[in-house]
């Protein structure tokens, strides 16, 4: 039972990397309509960049945390405002098409800049000791990530339910036409949503540096299970985002612990299942 | 024999009382309409029937079946079919394809190779009659998506008859139908229907449509019923016309003279000499759909201070002409001028920070902001005015907002989200506000109120340009008019003018 409790943290841990990385995903397909393939790559940008500006600033971790997600949040920027804005009205092919060209272009940048091996993690100094849980040393950084992931979700439901900001994401996201028609600048609003989301993204890369190899292939992994996590709780919902991740971060650690030899199947049979029962995801909402 | 029965059916959506305990049985054959102010819970009650939700409490008997917890396609196959007041075409498909589907499905052939040749004709012969019935046969090779919203809904009910149910409810199957249409369309459709023993229960406000149709009226009013009976009956009860009919019939009053209107003396010495003032100007517009030409070369001027008001039979391109002034589909060729600048190349929203507001006929209300913040939203993007409009001005013209102010917009209904649109637009102050079929699905009474607001708004200095199928209410509120037919304007001139022209009524109003 210990062990079991033990291993759930360890879930909830892995959970919220997952959460930032869908969340991001999920807003802006929520508001955009873009499937943004290349989601994965901005969050392997966020770990680079930060590792970057961590040896640049004199190895402040805090600091690299903050001026690497809002780098990347600029590249988010010129992505959307010269690149997506033009696939907005084609179909989904088209949309995937450019953003896996985004994906590609990214890991070769990445590889061409830094070189393809992994770069040793930096661990901030105060939340590198372990804790006795349960019987075990469990990391304090693994608690602060813990921390953090609820507090994100809370920020962005303050953002989108109680200011005028979200409400009016929320109006064009539900129907753009008329949002402009009363004077909403749709264009500039989807351009801040995007870089919200790539933000997101880039902070989950940047928090994930200590205990985890910054390579790479790693915007590949987290895509994929960031877009289960995303059909899992229903494209376009945050809440369904969170619980999604949190069921997966679970499924991931019990998985590896009691079933080893199956726990790469476990996540597409939960989509799978999720899938035939509610095509539409626990949280998202029915097309008409 | 009786069809259907409910018991104490009741919905509530948090404080709404949608339906609150209604008890009634219809009888085959009959022809029911139910009428009601706006929010009465006529659309609640009806989707209680179909299965689109489920009621709190009460039940369903369908041919003595409890179906209360039955979902929608287990009701259509028992024989229940709809229109919705919103639509539901495919819109890609032709005409003719969106009518041979559900035919099909109901000859059960769908998916049986080896008749092909023979259902050929059969099913073409039974498709073929409902795009008579109504009026669509003309167009049956156009892609719905191409058919102007009054023909879409005529599509919608197509469907929904060729799915022949044995009991058909419509929720305002003749909203956005040219008035003139109506009637002998849904004539069409109750003869059909009579010959294949459909039983009808319509949602309606046209009062012509409702008395000269039906066999039995039943009344709602705050999610009870409060009258039921014949149309002589419910004609003359005292309440109905209290609530519901109101007492000046609006086919009597013309509008009164715009000179005689008192006048405002801050505008009027503000704008000058109202009559040559040009606030709106279109030369020679042009505008697609795709491939399609909607508006062929389309000029009009709409004078500061006045209502205008575009008439027409449905798809001649009323409504594109007020997109393309919104810049919501904007013109390929031509020049639109606003207080002498040139928007036609503009965006939606920088139209409408320059003061232009727009009210669309499906009213495309935010669903999941409430009442406040739907008419709050222009007022964060677009600086607000020194006396302009505000939410206690709004409220006041429309009390009802009031009450609903912070319920979601998704549970309004129909009318009510009608009211919320033209108070969203109001909102951002426009000096010119386009009107997208406004005394569509309102009760007689809440017209009688529109009226008045559209001059109250008109006092207020706002110049007004609406496109609407109702020729009474145009002539009550309008002081020019704009006939189009074809993408084309066929006349300009003052409305009384066109009113007393019977000929010309005949020629581009009527059937």
């Amino acid at each position: 039972m210990r062990t079991f409790l033990f291993q759930g943290l360890v879930g909830l841990s892995e959970a919220m990397y997952l959460w930032m990385v869908a969340a991001g995903l999920s807003l802006i397909f929520g508001v955009l309509r873009v499937l943004n393939f290349a989601h994965g790559s901005l969050y392997m940008l966020g770990a680079y960049l930060t590792f970057y500006f961590f040896g640049l600033l004199g190895h402040n971790f805090w600091l690299g945390l903050v001026i690497g997600p809002v780098f990347v949040a600029g590249i988010g920027l010129l992505m959307e405002r010269f690149f997506l804005r033009l696939v907005y009205r084609l179909e989904v092919a088209y949309q995937l098409l450019l953003t896996f060209a985004f994906v590609l272009i990214f890991n070769d940048l990445v590889k061409l800049i830094w070189g393809p091996i992994y770069q040793a993690p930096p661990m901030p100094p105060g939340l590198d000791s372990s804790l006795s849980i349960l019987g075990q040393a469990y990391p304090l950084y693994n608690l602060f990530i813990i921390l953090v992931g609820p507090l994100i979700a809370l920020g962005l439901w303050f953002l989108l339910e109680k200011t005028r900001w979200g409400r009016l994401i929320v109006a064009s996201a539900s129907d753009r036409e008329m949002a402009s028609a009363l004077g909403v600048n749709v264009p500039r609003l989807y351009t801040w949503v995007f870089m919200l989301g790539a933000w997101l993204a880039a902070l989950g890369g940047a928090l994930s540096i200590p205990i985890r190899p910054v390579s790479p292939g790693m915007g590949e992994i987290i895509i994929i299970e960031a877009f289960i996590v995303a059909v899992i709780g229903g494209l376009g919902s945050l809440k369904g985002a969170f619980i999604g991740a949190i069921l997966i971060g679970l499924l991931h650690v019990y998985g590896v612990f009691y079933v080893p030899v199956f726990e790469m199947a476990l996540a597409f049979i939960l989509m799978a299942v999720v899938l035939i029962l509610r095509p539409w995801g626990l949280f998202g909402t029915r097309e008409a | 024999m009786e069809l259907l029965r409910v018991e104490g059916l009741k919905k509530y959506f948090g404080e709404i009382h949608a339906v609150d305990g209604i008890d009634l049985k219809f009888e085959e054959g009959v022809f029911t309409s139910i009428i009601g102010p706006n929010g009465a819970g006529k659309t609640s009650f009806i989707n209680l029937l179909t299965g689109r939700f489920f009621p709190d409490s009460g039940k369903i008997f369908f041919k003595g079946e409890d179906i209360t917890r039955f979902p929608i396609h287990r009701r259509v196959k028992r024989g229940i079919g709809r229109s919705f007041q919103i639509t539901n075409i495919l819109p890609r498909l032709t005409v003719f394809e969106n009518i041979a589907i559900p035919t099909l499905s109901r000859m059960n052939k769908s998916l049986n190779l080896l008749s092909r040749f023979k259902r050929l004709t059969s099913v073409r012969k039974s498709v073929e009659e409902i795009l008579q019935t109504i009026g669509l046969l003309e167009k049956s090779m156009l892609p719905a998506a191409a058919l102007s919203h009054g023909d879409q809904r005529l599509l919608e009910i197509g469907m929904a008859l060729a799915s022949n149910p044995t009991l058909l409810i419509l929720d305002e199957p003749t909203a956005g139908m040219n008035p003139v249409e109506r009637i002998h369309i849904l004539k069409n459709i109750k003869q059909l229907s009579m010959e294949q023993k459909t039983t009808f229960l319509i949602v309606e406000h046209d009062m012509d449509v409702v008395f000269s149709l039906s066999d039995r009226i039943i009344v709602l009013h705050r999610g009870k019923v409060l009258a039921d009976g014949r149309p002589e009956e419910i004609k003359e009860d005292p309440i109905v016309r209290e609530v519901y009919l109101g007492d000046s019939p609006l086919t009597t009053t013309p509008r009164p003279s715009s000179l005689t209107l008192p006048v405002n003396e801050k505008q009027a010495s503000d704008s000058g000499p109202p009559t040559t003032h040009k606030i709106l100007e279109l030369q020679s517009i042009d505008t697609f759909y795709g491939l399609s030409h909607i508006l062929q070369g389309i000029s009009l001027e709409v004078n500061q201070g006045e209502v205008a008001c575009l008439l027409g039979r449905n798809g001649v391109g009323k409504t594109t002409t007020l997109r393309s002034i919104m810049g919501l589909t904007p013109p390929r060729s031509g020049v639109i001028r606003f207080k002498g600048q040139d928007i036609s190349r503009k965006k939606p929203y920088e139209i409408a920070l320059l003061g232009i507001g727009y009210v669309p006929d499906d009213r495309r209300i935010f669903p999941e902001l409430t009442v406040r913040q739907n008419l709050e939203i222009a007022q964060w993007v677009i600086p607000s005015v020194q006396g302009g409009w505000d939410l206690s001005k709004v409220y006041t013209l429309f009390p009802k907002l009031k009450d609903l102010e912070n319920q979601k917009g998704r549970h309004l209904s129909g009318g009510e989200q009608k009211m919320l649109a033209i108070g969203r637009a109001l909102m951002a102050n426009p000096t010119l506000l386009l009107l997208d079929e406004p005394s569509e699905g309102l009760s007689p009474l809440l017209v009688q109120i529109l009226r008045e607001a559209i001059q109250n708004i008109q006092r207020e200095g706002v110049t007004i340009l609406l496109a609407d199928q109702n020729l009474n209410f145009a002539r009550a509120v309008a002081d020019h008019a704009f006939i189009l037919e074809k993408g084309r304007i066929q006349y300009k001139g003052a409305m009384e003018e066109l009113w007393k022209n019977e000929a010309l009524v005949k020629k581009y109003l009527a059937i």
